[in-house]
């Protein structure tokens, strides 16, 4: 079985946005920007996860969902 | 008298016209217009979607109107970079009130915070042409206007409202001319699109400053 994968590539600009869409999944800190919520089963968010990436301004938010 | 209670009366005379008595019973309550104004604005101010629905029939935006909306997609995207350029690097930094929330503490234009706010309106715009009229969208818009508010969020973000019409005067600009000029041989799509994207202009401008009045505006 694939393992879903979620991460953030250096590209970004801290825009938060991401973490405004999935809030379920991403926190976003000032200083190192967004980060993958702890302990948190990402696949069930894994729409929101994509939507969140298509609006990423930098394309930023890699993943395997 | 006194001096200020007279000059008080001078200024507010309704405050100095007879008053009707406490106690007696207030017919508003019995007046049918009265019950229909009130239902419609507890409807519209705790449901967001009829609050759309009620904006919708106002303006008379319609699926047809979405359609339209939705034809101009290929426009908007192909030209997507160009409008947000134009918005952000031509006219906000540059405009002598706007530009001041896109400066930083030395009063030089904070490039990054600018590439940051022209993301989130490619987003907004983006949101847009998904035309998904429903809750999430609705309060999305409803909660961006909400964020420039300094009672919701930080004083530094707050935007007056006649600096947002600003922004939504050179949204609606720049594409509307960009319409013209992509349709010019379509006049009766340009119609379509411009007729449908002006309604949908309103209805936002409407939620988008939900949270700017107060609640009996």
């Amino acid at each position: 079985m694939k393992k879903s994968v979620v991460w953030f590539e250096e590209s970004c600009i801290k825009c938060a946005m991401c973490a405004e869409e999935v809030p379920e999944v991403i926190v976003f800190e000032a200083t190192a920007g967004p980060q993958l919520k702890e302990g948190v089963d990402i696949t069930p968010h894994s729409e929101k996860i994509k939507r969140a990436a298509q609006f990423c301004p930098k394309d930023s938010i890699k993943h395997h969902l | 008298m006194s001096i200020m209670s007279n000059a008080y009366m001078k200024m507010f005379p309704m405050e100095a016209e007879k008053k009707v008595s406490a106690g007696k019973r207030n017919p508003v309550l019995e007046v049918p217009e009265f019950s229909k104004a009130w239902n419609l604005y507890r409807d519209t101010s705790l449901d967001i979607v009829k609050r759309y629905e009620y904006m919708a029939q106002c303006v008379g935006f319609t699926d047809k109107d979405t359609a339209a909306i939705k034809e101009s997609k290929d426009i908007i995207a192909a030209n997507l970079k160009a409008i947000l350029d134009h918005i952000y690097y031509d006219k906000l930094i540059n405009d002598p009130w706007l530009s001041r929330w896109f400066r930083d503490d030395s009063g030089k234009i904070a490039k990054e915070y600018v590439d940051i706010r022209r993301a989130r309106q490619q987003r907004f715009l983006l949101k847009i042409l998904e035309c998904k009229w429903d809750e999430e969208f609705w309060n999305f818009v409803r909660w961006v206007g909400a964020v420039h508010v300094p009672i919701f969020g930080f004083e530094d973000l707050y935007i007056p409202i006649r600096l947002n019409l600003g922004l939504w005067g050179y949204i609606h600009q720049y594409l509307f001319n960009l319409f013209a000029q992509e349709l010019k041989n379509d006049p009766e799509k340009l119609r379509r699109i411009t007729t449908a994207w002006t309604k949908l202009f309103w209805i936002i401008i409407d939620i988008y400053h939900i949270d700017y009045f107060g609640i009996w505006m």
